[in-house]
């Protein structure tokens, strides 16, 4: 047989293509040279890659790649399912740790990674994320990609929420009478000595936070997978450190790295509408995330879990230790 | 170094509430200077130099730092 140049081919691979990537396994087709027996020849041909190679004799007549497409043959490559080239805001099945995910009425956040209590598999993000800061009930359902994304009810529908730890903002008590008579005075005081200090009325004691986390329960245990996009599978657990190398895997910004640069933080954060919440016992790093990297999980260089992203600024990225997140949220990772 | 990161503990954890209920402050934390010792960390929403007189450049011998972090917010 002639062997065939990469421009006489690419005509019969176009008309081809969308046969061959319909058929079952199939994840990618090109030009290439054919391996046989292991060792690339120097005969072109239409190079199919699958997810695995399965034996012909278990696929039926329709779903098997033809040897030759008019004339040019065929070569068939396992790759393994390709993700990486897919941006985290897409449609994934099974869905890895750092896509984008979200509760119906928010606008899309990250799932973090896979979990386990009492030997059920749940997915892990924050409460801002599946459970729409507190206003949210079990059995809500979960999107992924979120609904900011193109998720769209009922097809994206990946998971139910399960069960969250409830955030307590500061000011849910700001009608305390006291503390605003309190703050009142100070800042008359203030004004009146021509400081530009203020203080807000607020109960501290029942206003501190450790977690903001959630879990959902996917529909199908198969719809996820206990990788995390572009980092692989979780090693174990750590305890985070100052001056640690720490790496995430987010909706928005991606793999990203960064190094832990305040333990021990207690922190003010923003949750939209005049909401804030206050966190004690968090992880600061720089600049490694922004909006939608929410519900993050962040990694040692050696893959070993050591906190969940939720908050940030700018220049500051701010997580939740995860020891606290399992404690609190009653899972472990296996 | 692990003596001075249990002084600079016990120094956050009587005047955090303090800081922490200034309008500015968002946030207050143990980290490192850029020598390497434990030193604590106040950031700020905004630039406040009422804020930047008022912090003592040390507390018991533990170095306290003041930066901007700008408003810290839920992602």
């Amino acid at each position: 047989m002639e062997n065939r140049s990469v421009s006489g081919i690419r005509p019969v691979l176009l008309s081809a293509v969308q046969h061959l990537l319909a058929k079952p396994n199939v994840v990618a087709t090109g030009i290439g040279y054919k391996t046989t027996g292991g060792k690339k020849t120097d005969e072109l041909s239409i190079v199919c890659s699958v997810e695995t190679k399965v034996p012909s004799a278990t696929l039926g007549r329709g779903e098997l790649i033809p040897r030759f497409v008019e004339g040019v043959p065929t070569d068939v490559h396992p790759t393994g399912l390709i993700h990486i080239h897919q941006p985290p805001t897409g449609r994934f099945r099974p869905a890895p740790g750092g896509v984008s995910t979200g509760h119906v009425n928010i606008t899309a956040g990250t799932l973090g990674c896979l979990v386990k209590r009492e030997n059920r598999t749940f997915i892990l993000s924050n409460n801002h994320v599946l459970a729409n800061s507190n206003n949210a009930e079990k059995g809500d359902v979960i999107l992924q990609p979120g609904l900011h994304d193109g998720g769209v009810v009922p097809d994206d529908y990946i998971a139910k929420l399960y069960d969250f730890v409830k955030i307590h903002f500061e000011n849910e008590n700001a009608g305390c009478f006291i503390a605003r008579g309190v703050a009142g005075l100070f800042n008359f005081l203030a004004r009146a000595t021509g400081s530009g200090m203020r203080l807000y009325p607020r109960n501290m004691k029942q206003t501190e936070n450790v977690v903001d986390c959630a879990i959902a329960e996917p529909f199908e245990e198969s719809d996820v997978t206990d990788e995390i996009l572009q980092v692989g599978k979780i090693s174990g657990v750590a305890e985070g450190e100052l001056g640690m190398e720490v790496k995430k895997s987010g909706r928005t910004t991606g793999l990203t790295h960064g190094v832990i640069e305040q333990v021990d933080a207690t922190v003010r954060v923003n949750f939209g509408s005049g909401k804030t919440a206050l966190f004690t016992d968090q992880l600061i790093a720089g600049a490694m995330s922004r909006g939608g990297d929410s519900g993050s999980v962040v990694l040692t260089g050696g893959n070993e879990i050591v906190g969940l992203l939720f908050a940030g600024s700018v220049n500051t990225t701010v997580f939740n230790r995860i020891q606290n997140v399992f404690a609190e949220m009653k899972v472990n990772l296996d | 170094m692990e003596y001075l990161h249990k002084k600079a503990e016990k120094i956050l954890a009587r005047y955090k509430n303090k800081w922490l209920a200034l309008e500015n402050v968002t946030s207050a934390g143990i980290g490192r200077t850029s020598k390497g010792s434990p030193c604590i960390i106040i950031s700020l929403a905004q630039e406040d130099n009422a804020i930047r007189e008022m912090m003592p450049p040390e507390i018991d011998g533990i170095p306290l730092e003041v930066k901007v972090s700008g408003e810290i917010d839920a992602f």
